[in-house]
């Protein structure tokens, strides 16, 4: 019910920002994967730091903290870079063999520009929240796994909607070609 | 190396999902060359969101039960799966009911110009939302079973695959019910 409300937070988003959506033919072909990998790959973040946490691997702190701790910080990093490569690339390829636009449509290089950016914005955004929030509840004697992760897949739409959204309108700004 | 194993586990399921999910935002794009833009934006993710977390809910529901033993992984009518999938079902109708309500009025704000009146939401969500609930249902009682007899624990591969399999069907649906409604 709740994440039903959210998402109906992030379709308001979607509706606002229609203009953006409809002058870059394209974009939206991307949207769904990029807000749906962050969903993924945070929640996957948060189970692996809650576990990592009840275990003792990870320690309840922000500074000076365990090996693993920063491998983990690591690993969905390069995961938040290397999966938009993977869906501009993609999401070209669909909107040229299906003709999205008729030949009017974003270039290889803005899907990708946009798609990087923005999941990688994101994406920080979100380690840095889990992390936080993932603590704060461990200290407090609750389980992050009951608290943090369902906040996340709601959240995490939104997050990802708002970078797309504020990096395409930046790139808009200072004149890249994404056409 | 740690960063290396744990990347090499994640990296082959997001691949397969995020692709999965740019035919889900083709189907969606596709779906805003029928005339109304703003109430589609507005009214697909709340279905394709309810119809995600009906699917990991289910899945997760069966999984626990075929771990604790309280049901066997054959297909039949098991009053345990019965029940679950009715509620599930129903709870999913109603908020979907909810949302096209709560999107019309929203559409009605940003876009007052749009055409698609309330009934129309609600052929939307109510019809394209029932296809998908029961689809996606079925689809995650059957993967919970298929991993739990490979010896697979469900929990693992299942969730990220449901979702991103709702949006592929979800924006399926909004698109065809569309070409019905026009």
């Amino acid at each position: 019910m709740l994440s039903a409300l959210g998402s109906i937070g992030v379709g308001f988003l979607l509706g606002t920002s229609e203009i953006i959506i409809e002058s870059l033919p394209g974009l939206l072909v991307q949207v769904p994967p990029l807000m749906s990998i962050r969903g993924a790959i945070g929640g996957a973040f948060s189970a692996r730091l809650s576990t990592a946490l009840h275990l003792g691997t990870i320690k309840p702190q922000l500074r000076n903290n365990t090996p693993n701790f920063k491998k983990s910080f690591i690993a969905i990093m390069i995961l938040t870079v290397i999966l938009p490569v993977w869906i501009g690339g993609l999401s070209y390829l669909v909107t040229v063999l299906f003709n999205v636009g008729e030949g009017h449509h974003l270039s290889l290089l803005g899907f990708i520009l946009i798609a990087e950016l923005s999941s990688v914005i994101s994406g920080f955004l979100q380690a840095l929240v889990t992390i936080f929030l993932s603590i704060l509840t461990y200290r407090r004697g609750l389980d992050p796994d009951m608290v943090v992760s369902p906040l996340l897949y709601t959240t995490g739409d939104v997050i990802g909607l708002f970078s797309i959204i504020f990096v395409t309108q930046a790139l808009i700004i200072s004149g890249v070609g994404l056409i | 190396m740690e960063v290396k194993r744990i990347i090499k586990e994640a990296l082959p399921t997001l691949v397969l999902a995020s692709t999965i999910s740019v035919f889900a935002g083709f189907l969606l794009n596709s779906s805003l060359t029928m005339g109304e833009v703003v109430g589609i934006l507005i009214i697909t993710p709340p279905i394709l969101s309810i119809g995600g977390d009906l699917g990991t809910t289910f899945g997760a529901r069966i999984a626990t039960h075929l771990h604790s033993g309280l049901i066997e992984p054959r297909f039949g009518r098991i009053r345990l799966i019965y029940i679950n999938f009715i509620s599930l079902f129903m709870s999913g109708l109603l908020v979907s009911a909810i949302s096209g309500v709560v999107a019309y009025f929203l559409r009605i704000v940003i876009d007052p110009t749009g055409h698609l009146s309330l009934v129309d939401f609600m052929i939307l969500s109510l019809g394209a939302g029932s296809i998908l609930y029961v689809s996606i249902l079925m689809l995650s009682l059957f993967i919970a079973f298929i991993s739990f007899r490979r010896g697979l624990d469900p929990d693992n591969m299942v969730a990220p695959l449901i979702s991103t399999t709702a949006d592929l069907i979800g924006t399926g649906m909004i698109f065809v019910v569309l070409t019905f409604l026009t």
